[in-house]
């Protein structure tokens, strides 16, 4: 199929000077708010900060109490029985067409 | 010793927290941490700079027997990486549109469009990319149907701010072939054959708003031939 060209040069050199002087500033404006650019949310940001937060982390949360280690460990422990856990987010809302089993998404 | 052995094992699953923020809202805090505790037990970081902790999360996840419910959640966590590997690329300038108006017809051949370092492209199975962008912003009150078909995206970043574009399988196609090098004509090419009532003008402009290219340069040989 690639050795077979099917767009002709001259078709190709006027699509992209259309393409480019659309793509002006000016003109630019209107496609940029309606497909690009979203601002970064407080979220994201605190996310990004996390990343560099594991050597700041000393506190080591021991508010267990007696009797427990520490909490990163507590909720580890609790892994075993973990998959009793119901899944609180949105999943609920998702509904597939033929099941859950019916869908292979790429990995 | 255990003392820090934990913090780095809640420093871990913090990061994974971080980094798959769109599972979190999906499954929920409680479940996403449980599963993460289990994730970070069987691959511990090797690198002090936890920056591209979880490479392989979302591949362990779809093996993961407690997630086989929701079944698209090893695709909706590859998603939230790929927003990560844009928002931590190099920064290139974009290229001006007008460098695309003085092109000969001999430079269609032996000249490639070059992609910003922050692009990633992206075919999914169903509407998981509709879902991945759903999910980013407010958790949607509505439901969300699954639907038949496949999804291409486009995530790129400009400035400081990534965004998830779901774009044509045409437009996939042509910024498939300008990842590996191939000339612009052959990126013409790949785009009509995927669809052959596809627009150029239409495909490439918002690409070159978006800044998506950087610069124009040789196409790569063996480039022109699909894989």
């Amino acid at each position: 199929m690639s050795d077979t060209k099917i767009v002709t040069a001259s078709a190709l050199l006027g699509a992209l000077a259309l393409a480019a002087s659309f793509a002006a500033p000016a003109a630019a404006a209107d496609d940029k708010m309606a497909m690009m650019k979203k601002p970064v949310t407080m979220e994201q940001m605190a996310g990004h900060e996390k990343c560099y937060g594991v050597a700041k982390a000393h506190e080591n949360d021991c508010k267990a109490g007696p009797g427990t280690t520490c909490a990163g460990t507590s909720k580890v422990n609790y892994q075993g029985n973990a998959w009793a856990l119901v899944k609180e987010g949105t999943c609920a809302t998702i509904k597939t067409p033929k099941g859950m089993g019916s869908l292979t998404p790429k990995a | 010793m255990a003392v820090y052995r934990n913090t780095i094992t809640r420093g871990s699953i913090d990061v994974l927290a971080s980094t798959f923020s769109t599972v979190v809202t999906m499954v929920g805090e409680d479940w996403f941490r449980a599963a993460a505790a289990v994730y970070v037990g069987a691959h511990p970081p090797t690198t002090p700079s936890l920056l591209r902790y979880g490479a392989d999360f979302p591949a362990w996840l779809s093996a993961f027997e407690p997630a086989r419910d929701t079944p698209y959640l090893p695709a909706i966590a590859r998603l939230d990486r790929l927003w990560w590997d844009a928002y931590f690329a190099a920064d290139a300038d974009a290229l001006d549109p007008q460098a695309l108006s003085v092109l000969s017809a001999e430079d269609l051949e032996n000249t490639g469009l070059r992609l910003h370092p922050s692009v990633r492209i992206a075919e999914f199975d169903h509407n998981l990319a509709s879902l991945w962008q759903a999910h980013r912003q407010d958790a949607p009150s509505r439901e969300f149907g699954i639907a038949e078909g496949t999804e291409c995206i486009l995530i790129a970043r400009s400035g400081l701010e990534v965004e998830g574009t779901i774009i044509t399988p045409a437009s996939h196609a042509f910024l498939a072939a300008c990842r590996v090098g191939a000339s612009v004509m052959t990126a013409a090419d790949r785009a009509v054959a995927t669809d052959p009532t596809a627009s150029l003008p239409d495909l490439i402009r918002p690409l070159l708003v978006a800044g998506v290219f950087t610069h124009l340069a040789a196409a790569r040989p063996g480039s022109e031939h699909d894989d």
